[in-house]
């Protein structure tokens, strides 16, 4: 079953339910206008969505019953105890519609005779025995003659549209449910000649006239199953400048549209228009099994019933911001429990401590449930690079053997889609640039497919991304020639191959001696690190000559609260992410007398490099006597913090720092601790930068 | 040309590609869809794409034998002019 189909079957699930409890509550305790408009709605989208489906059967019966739902919510009929009794008839039968439908079963004569005895029942409760049109095409003007306008959708299919399993023609025939069809223009300007199309891939797009009193909403929700998989604008016919718009963006366009009786399309005026849109992230609930109760007899079906419903898992579409929201506000709660916390150090009341840790550990608890809402599986977002990786690859007449290892690996959502560009630029170009040519890799002996890992694991607090290939690897050379050319390092330098690697990040190097359309314009690897490090997460390259490149992306787990272990150095308080701390050590004689003035010590056998905190950030001198190393670790490096004082976890909320402070190497925000003192939080990776390369001077 | 299926989607869309390469080559395109109950987006598309390389080469290009079902699938496409297809 595809996706859209489970998604299909997942919303008249809970369309209906909802249909029966606010059913149910009307038969006790009356009717209010907004649950009937509700309702409505409920039977209004199961039309919709089973419309784009093509379930003809399930839209010919949802349509008179909601006929009678608008008369009922517009007063012109009033709502009796009989026919609520009808509409709950109406829910159940829905569902069987639904059922067969998906199972793509036609309906046996049971239910043939049950959906013919409903309809009769419910056209004979519509006003004055109102006739409904068999035909579900030209009704609904009929409700609301008032609202009426002429629309214009513009819509172009993406080229992966296909991939999405909908057939844009079913979709397109839903607007004749919602209204009148003034103009269909099929544009086929962007379709390949027989010798050059991918079969796989869209190149139509439409332009719509759409007379109806539907509103912006209504008409994009009729894409509400593929809005990821076309570019579409709706505007109001009669809105010039979004027609200018759209002309100018391709050429051609206005003649059609013409010559095809867009009226407007022969006027003229110019300006933009940017819609918002609100970020939705899904949230998945898992309905719990109902507990065990003392034995009740049940008949059969109701059994059978009941383990269906135990087995239904629903999804909630709720607005990110919300979640936010409650981030923040535990956020706030993790501050003020701090503060309890302390206070119960002070009055040295071990019964409140007791119950402040208490609180503590539950808050964590929220915390964590509240982070795993945002969390998804990155494979399920991943999966759309192979059509991708294959598009490329049969662009550039190369064979891929594309993988993606660790998809069950959880990330923010939000982190999730952000890194999708990124990526998808950096297999673009391991495939353009990195994969030689099939004949190529046959004289060198390789297999001729060539081989892209697409890797994610989690790694002490970071989530891990590596894009892998076995292609002939970055040109060191070249990269270098390239950046002296550009003034970018001095030709008298000591760089390490991975530091010159790293240059191709930097703003207008392009080693490619061909700039294609896939890539070699010099933009993008940079975006590609900015877009990176706007989520506080770094990225590296690797890569041996012949061999192939490895690039490793790393991101932060969460971006509002972390486990943080509270430090001090000098007057100041320091947060050290847990997650990146292998151990404390003391700073003993022994060591000392090992370092003999230099910042290294020796921990079991190992160089361990030193990083003074109070130097580097200038901090005077304590009387403590006691000095500690924090060994943190981040990727390959490791290094120890010199510090103060060692005080232990804290639930750390993440505040950012004013402008003034970003240009602070080391510090990535503050926190506020329970006494009302400001804590800094380290940013380790900067930290560690620093620290190689005062080493390597 | 005719066709052995009687649902021409994007599941046949690929060799559908080749077999109409095939037949271009011999000369023109003459489609016979008596067969056919069922096309969708990707199958029209590609038919567009056929017509276009015929005008090109000054070939014709005609779909004979739709019937109405698949007229109408035609006609909801927005496609049924610009391919000529006839209810027959």
């Amino acid at each position: 079953m595809n996706e859209e189909l489970e998604l299909f079957i997942e919303d008249v699930d809970e369309q209906l339910t909802f249909m029966e409890n606010a059913l149910v509550s009307m038969q006790e305790d009356g009717v209010d206008d907004e649950s009937m408009g509700a309702l409505f709605r409920s039977m209004h989208t199961i039309k919709g969505t089973a419309g784009m489906f093509g379930f003809d059967d399930v839209v010919s019966f949802t349509h008179v019953a909601e006929n009678l739902l608008s008369d009922v919510r517009d007063g012109k009929v009033e709502l009796s105890q009989e026919m609520i009794e009808i509409f709950l008839q109406s829910k159940d039968h829905t569902q069987t519609l639904v059922d067969l439908a998906v199972d793509n079963e036609t309906l046996d004569e049971q239910t043939q005779a049950k959906n013919d005895e409903l309809l009769e029942i419910l056209k004979s409760m519509l006003p004055g025995g109102k006739k409904v049109e068999e035909k579900v095409d030209v009704e609904i003007l009929e409700d609301e003659p008032d609202g009426e306008k002429l629309w214009h959708i513009s819509l172009r299919l993406k080229p992966h549209f296909f991939a999405s399993g909908m057939d844009i023609i079913n979709i397109l025939s839903f607007f004749k449910i919602l209204g009148e069809v003034k103009q269909l223009l099929c544009l086929d300007t962007d379709v390949p000649i027989l010798q050059d199309i991918n079969p796989t891939q869209s190149y139509i797009g439409y332009e719509i006239l759409f007379f109806s009193d539907a509103d912006y909403a209504d008409i994009e929700e009729i894409f509400e199953f593929v809005i990821d998989d076309v570019e579409l604008e709706i505007f109001s016919a009669d809105d010039i400048e979004m027609l200018q718009a759209l002309c100018d963006k391709e050429e051609g366009l206005r003649e059609e549209l013409v010559f095809a009786g867009f009226d407007s399309a022969s006027r003229v005026r110019s300006g933009t228009k940017n819609e918002k849109k609100v970020e939705k992230i899904e949230v998945e609930k898992i309905k719990v099994e109902p507990e065990e109760t003392a034995p009740v007899k049940l008949d059969k079906s109701a059994k059978k019933s009941s383990k269906k419903e135990t087995k239904k898992s629903f999804s909630l579409r709720v607005d990110s911001n919300k979640i936010d929201q409650l981030i923040n506000q535990i956020s706030e709660m993790v501050i003020a429990n701090a503060k309890v916390t302390q206070r119960a150090d002070v009055l040295d009341d071990n019964e409140l401590s007791e119950s402040a840790t208490i609180l503590s550990d539950m808050l964590e608890e929220i915390r964590t449930g509240i982070m795993n809402i945002r969390m998804v599986q990155v494979g399920d977002s991943f999966n759309k690079f192979k059509r991708i990786v294959h598009d490329v690859a049969k662009k550039v007449d190369k064979e891929i053997d594309f993988e993606i290892v660790g998809g069950e690996t959880e990330l923010d959502k939000m982190v999730v889609e952000k890194i999708s560009d990124p990526l998808m630029h950096m297999l673009r170009n391991s495939i353009d640039h990195g994969i030689e040519t099939p004949e190529e890799r046959k004289t060198l002996g390789k297999s001729p497919k060539g081989h892209v890992v697409l890797k994610t694991y989690p790694d002490a607090g970071t989530i891990v991304i590596e894009i892998s290939d076995d292609g002939r690897g970055l040109p060191r050379d070249k990269i270098l020639a390239k950046a002296i050319a550009n003034g970018l390092v001095d030709e008298n330098n000591n760089l390490s191959d991975k530091e010159i690697f790293n240059l191709i990040f930097a703003a207008g190097l392009s080693t490619a001696e061909e700039v294609s359309d896939i890539s070699g314009r010099g933009v993008g690897m940079d975006v590609v690190k900015s877009n990176i490090e706007a989520l506080r997460g770094t990225v590296e390259i690797d890569s041996k000559a012949g061999e192939g490149s490895l690039f490793t992306i790393r991101l932060p787990l969460t971006l509002a609260i972390i486990d943080g272990f509270l430090i001090q150095s000098g007057n100041t308080k320091y947060i050290i992410p847990l997650d990146m701390i292998q151990e404390c050590i003391e700073l003993d004689a022994k060591y000392k007398k090992e370092m003999d003035g230099n910042e290294f010590i020796n921990l079991r056998d190992s160089m361990l490099p030193l990083l003074d905190v109070r130097t580097y950030f200038d901090e005077e001198a304590t009387k403590s006597e006691r000095e500690n190393i924090v060994v943190v670790r981040y990727g390959d490096y490791k290094i120890g913090m010199m510090v103060d004082e060692l005080f232990g976890e804290f639930q750390t909320v993440i505040k950012p720092l004013g402008e003034v402070f970003s240009n602070i190497v080391g510090i990535s925000g503050g926190t506020i601790l329970g006494s009302g003192e400001i804590a800094l939080i380290f940013d380790i990776p900067k930290l560690m930068e620093h620290k190689i390369k005062q080493i390597k001077k | 040309m005719k066709f052995d299926t009687n649902e021409l989607t994007i599941y046949e869309v690929e060799s559908l590609h080749k077999d109409l390469l095939l037949e271009f080559e011999k000369g023109d395109l003459l489609l016979d869809i008596s067969t056919v109950n069922k096309v969708d987006m990707s199958v029209i598309q590609l038919f567009l794409s056929a017509r276009k390389s015929c005008l090109e080469s000054s070939k014709s290009f005609q779909i004979i034998g739709a019937n109405s079902e698949v007229t109408k699938i035609f006609q909801e496409s927005g496609c049924q002019s610009l391919l000529g297809v006839i209810d027959e």
